[in-house]
């Protein structure tokens, strides 16, 4: 978001305007719609040699309301250079063992240098440019980042035009990037200019081991020159195709507004087929009007637009080419339909070869996903994967948050967004069971599963280790880090989504879209939007959930019934005193038929969170003439205590029956009976022992 | 002795002595009982009274099971070492058992237990003679895995890697099989002689197997194991039909998954009556020696 400017910065700036002259070209007044960026890249793929030929102009347009000095450049590619790179130093730290990197086979490295960067006819910035390792961690070496100083500051509104040249060593497959065989996979490849945040400079972080990337909305051209024969795809639309038949090369042009980064993949074995969403066959007029009245709108300003689906698969994929299209034009239904209709023309999917170690990963209108020779029916895979990195074209293409600093709010609404669309789409999912890669998941009785299943279950086993909103490589570890930051995330959204309502929480998630659509919101803006939206004060949610590792778990602990007995002992009335003994009060009992029963119901807050504002957990108990009863709790104190007068004793209670806290981390807990049911025990242990019986046959083998 | 003619035999005769496959069945039972007697009383006193667990009577919840490792994500090294304990002590009682089973097959009028007591001291000689000879098939076919491997490091499609991996597969399950029939006749042949000498009952499996002898000691193995293989087959394929209600599972599923156990027991005392048929049967004539041209 732009700051407003303040009158007395204004006259300031308007002075150095008149004091320093523009260094090249006018100054731009910046609207609000303005980018700061604008890309033209011309790239060679030298195929032999492995390496990467290119030529750059970045034009900048300083949006902020104060002079710029400098600009940070990432050079990604740098993190795949040695083992000094802050991203191999934080693999090795972790001390799992794991590499990106394989060095058993050849010598796998990669590098991107800068070898020419003067501004348009003028200065030659590159003898002043520097690595930084701006993050302050120990890997000083690390040349992921490069500053370069401009021979006067950047004025507000003011445009720059760089000028680069570039060279670089494509490495064996690393973090999604580099070759694997004859494929290849270019992301963040090219010099980029981080975001500049006005008072604060430069948000360029180093590349990291567990964080993904950030930056400015650009309009870019992209012209790739390839040998011939070379399939490629690449983010935006083809405008342009130039063979050359005597070099054998083939140069495309792609151009895309709005959109902050360039992606492309190459390889003469995939295979190229297209399909049009067509809006007109994939939504229907009631879903249209079902949904105008969650969004309290017309239903023609949920219309969604024509797109064009490109999927490039490896060819013993080919046969799946109908899963994929099917995956894809979800994603665009239910996205679209939801947040908003996806604005591009183009969307393209890949199906990385196996051993490239790509999997699934996001760039704008480009994603890679990834699947195997037999998925098996009836299971989310490769649905999942395609579903998943299309909607980060939402919640990081179009919501560029940043994924360094806030790392859920892609990743986690992402998560969450996903699951939503495969239930929709699809409906639960057999578990993908593939020994020796043979689709057997039909002999998996009765396991199925939603993602906001799998999601809880990892979810809460991270909440004690780091806070979901803590900055992407600070996280304790990977695990932490992916746990947090997908699965918890995923799960608090679906918290907030029982918590609120399924139609408030697709109306904050609309909101916040289109709000933020090319714009960089922060956490905060998440929860502005939220309580805006509900109306509702979520500073506790956000705050115990989110912000803290605060374990949340309340339980029933205690359940009894009796029926109301006469008391014993020696009462007065009137100055009379008189005994009631055992035997009277048991003849009493026994005369007085139906006597009301007393319920006593105790639960506890186990964990340290809390919950707060207007939330109430309901307690609800059910008794054995079919009735239920039902009281609301603050959950501040430790325990509390309920009782009930009834005439018929209680058969179970429940603490948050309907389910609305599935962050809870022990919901086993949440209800309780009256009397313990030993048949399901008595399965399982069945089932235990036939798994030790079949494992000791296997194991007698060897007798 | 014709392979098949051999399983046929050793089909009548397990059919005739079926009932040592269910004394091998209950033995299994009641010791696959006795551990999970404390599992089941676990699960009972932890989760008896939650509906959440009630509700796993008739399906699966993820929930629960996200519980299980939230509330116990300590246990699994004991979980571990308790199924070392447990397989270890049924090795051994396996071992034991394998007295009973052979001699009852090879031998006429036996007591099953008797037989298990008698022959369980030279069956634990043969058995701890074969770990290492397990071990170094185990390492020989990793290695030959391996080399395969380096034909094609990087492939460039599943196809590859799938053909790498069904290979390794074949190649351990092969050289298993191999080790696993010597010893299955090395345990026939050792209950046979009255020495108990397990190192001479080896070699005397050894040499029995030279030639096309191990050719048709090999099918009447694999016989045996598509026997196995298929009652496998038939248990899931039934078993899939089962609907995952609470009832259908105490009555039909939980019997079943017994009647299967007794019939891979079954199973294996096919394969041994096949192969003491084979190994009773008429051997085939030495090839000549120079000694014997001599």
């Amino acid at each position: 978001m732009n700051r407003p400017v303040r009158l007395p910065s204004a006259l300031l700036f308007a002075v150095a305007a008149l004091w320093f002259a523009p260094p090249h070209g006018s100054a731009q007044t910046a609207g609000p719609n303005a980018r700061p960026l604008k890309y033209e890249i011309w790239a060679e793929l030298d195929h032999p040699a492995r390496r990467l030929h290119g030529r750059e102009t970045i034009e900048w347009t300083n949006l902020s309301a104060e002079p710029v000095p400098d600009m940070a450049i990432h050079l990604y590619w740098n993190a795949f250079k040695n083992e000094r790179s802050a991203m191999l130093r934080e693999y090795e730290d972790e001390g799992s063992g794991l590499r990106p990197i394989r060095l058993d086979r050849g010598d796998p490295w990669g590098w991107i240098d800068i070898r020419q960067l003067t501004l348009e006819g003028g200065a030659d910035l590159r003898p002043g440019m520097s690595f930084e390792a701006v993050d302050g961690n120990d890997a000083p070496e690390d040349q992921t980042v490069a500053r370069v100083r401009f021979p006067r500051p950047v004025l507000p509104g003011e445009t720059v035009r760089l000028v680069l040249r570039f060279e670089a060593r494509i490495p064996r497959v690393m973090r999604r990037a580099g070759f694997a065989g004859d494929a290849y996979f270019f992301g963040q490849w090219f010099p980029k200019p981080g975001v500049y945040e006005a008072g604060k400079g430069w948000n360029c972080h180093q590349y990291h081991q567990n964080s993904e990337f950030f930056a400015d909305f650009a309009d870019f051209t992209v012209h790739l020159t390839v040998p011939d024969r070379f399939v490629v795809g690449a983010s935006g639309r083809e405008t342009a195709v130039a063979h050359d038949p005597g070099r054998g090369t083939t140069t495309r042009t792609f151009r895309q507004s709005r959109i902050h980064d360039f992606a492309w993949a190459a390889s003469p074995r995939f295979v190229r087929s297209e399909r049009t969403f067509d809006p007109g066959q994939e939504v229907t007029a009631g879903e249209l009007a079902g949904l105008a009245r969650t969004f309290r709108c017309r239903p023609e300003e949920l219309r969604l637009r024509p797109v064009r689906m490109i999927v490039l698969l490896c060819r013993e994929h080919a046969g799946q080419e109908n899963r994929h299209f099917r995956a894809l034009a979800a994603g665009l239904k239910y996205f679209g339909l939801w947040y908003g209709a996806y604005p591009y023309d183009t969307v393209t999917l890949i199906d990385p070869p196996y051993g490239a170690d790509v999997g699934g990963m996001e760039y704008p209108t480009l994603f890679t996903a990834g699947t195997s020779l037999f998925p098996g029916e009836g299971t989310h895979d490769p649905e999942t994967v395609i579903v998943h990195e299309f909607g980060h074209g939402y919640w990081y293409g179009m919501v560029g948050s940043n994924e360094f600093e806030d790392p859920w709010l892609d990743e986690g609404i992402n998560t969450y967004s996903t699951g939503k669309v495969l239930e929709k789409a699809y409906g639960p999912a057999r578990i993908p069971f593939r020994p020796g890669g043979l689709p057997l998941s039909r002999y998996l009785r009765g396991l199925t599963y939603q993602d906001a299943d799998l999601d809880r279950l990892a979810g809460i086993q991270a909440v004690p280790w780091d806070a979901v909103t803590t900055w992407a490589w600070k996280f304790s570890s990977s695990m932490s880090y992916g746990l947090n930051v997908y699965s918890r995330a995923a799960t608090l959204l679906s918290t907030l989504e029982h918590l609120l309502g399924e139609e408030v929480m697709m109306r904050v998630l609309r909101t916040y879209f289109q709000r933020f659509r090319f714009g960089h919101p922060r956490h905060a803006d998440f929860v502005a939007v939220a309580e805006e939206v509900s109306g509702r004060p979520l500073g506790w949610f956000f705050r115990s959930l989110f912000e803290d590792t605060l374990v949340f778990d309340y339980a029933v602990t205690d359940l009894h019934s009796t029926q109301a007995e006469t008391p014993r002992g020696v009462f007065e009335r009137d100055g009379r005193k008189w005994t009631v003994t055992a035997t009277e009060a048991e003849k009493r009992d026994r005369a007085r038929q139906g006597a009301p029963y007393r319920t006593l119901v105790r639960v506890r807050r186990l964990g340290p969170a809390r919950i707060g504002g207007d939330a109430r957990l309901q307690i609800r108990v059910a008794f054995a003439d079919g009735r239920q009863k039902s009281v609301f709790w603050d959950g501040q104190a430790a325990w509390a205590e309920f009782s009930f007068q009834e005439p018929s004793p209680a058969l179970r209670a429940d603490i948050d029956p309907d389910g609305i806290y599935p962050i809870d981390a022990n919901r086993s807990n949440n209800g309780r009976t009256v009397s313990p049911r030993a048949a399901p025990s008595l399965r399982w242990t069945g089932r235990i022992q036939f798994w030790l019986q079949n494992l000791f046959h296997l194991v007698g083998f060897f007798s | 002795m014709n392979p098949f003619t051999a399983f046929h035999r050793g089909l009548r005769r397990a059919l005739r002595t079926g009932r040592l496959a269910v004394y091998a069945w209950l033995a299994g039972f009641v010791f696959s009982l006795l551990w999970v007697i404390p599992v089941g009383t676990f699960l009972h006193g932890n989760y008896g009274r939650s509906p959440l667990w009630q509700a796993m009577g008739d399906g699966f919840s993820w929930t629960w099971l996200g519980d299980a490792i939230f509330r116990h994500g300590d246990l699994p090294a004991l979980i571990a070492g308790g199924l070392l304990a447990m397989t270890s002590g049924w090795l051994l009682l396996s071992v034991y058992l394998n007295g009973g089973l052979i001699a009852g097959l090879a031998l006429p009028r036996r007591r099953f237990l008797g037989d298990c007591g008698e022959y369980f001291p030279r069956l634990l000689r043969l058995f701890l003679l074969s770990l290492p000879v397990y071990l170094i098939a185990v390492l020989g076919a990793t290695l030959l895995a391996e080399l395969l491997r380096a034909l094609n490091p990087d492939p460039v499609t599943e196809w590859g890697e799938l053909w790498r991996q069904w290979a390794r597969l074949g190649l351990l399950a092969a050289a298993l099989a191999v080790v696993n029939l010597v010893f299955d006749l090395a345990k026939i042949a050792l209950v046979r002689r009255p020495d108990g000498k397990a190192w001479r009952a080896l070699g005397e499996a050894v040499l029995r197997l030279r030639g096309r002898a191990f050719g048709q000691a090999g099918m009447i193995y694999l016989l045996a194991t598509t026997v196995s293989g298929v009652f496998i087959l038939v248990y899931l394929e039934v078993a899939r039909l089962v609907p995952s209600r609470l009832g259908w599972i105490l009555a039909v599923l939980l019997p079943w998954q017994q009647a299967l156990m007794i019939a891979r027991q079954w199973s294996r005392l096919l394969c041994f009556a096949a192969e003491s048929e084979w190994w009773e049967g008429p051997r085939p004539p030495a090839p000549a020696t120079d000694l014997d041209l001599a």
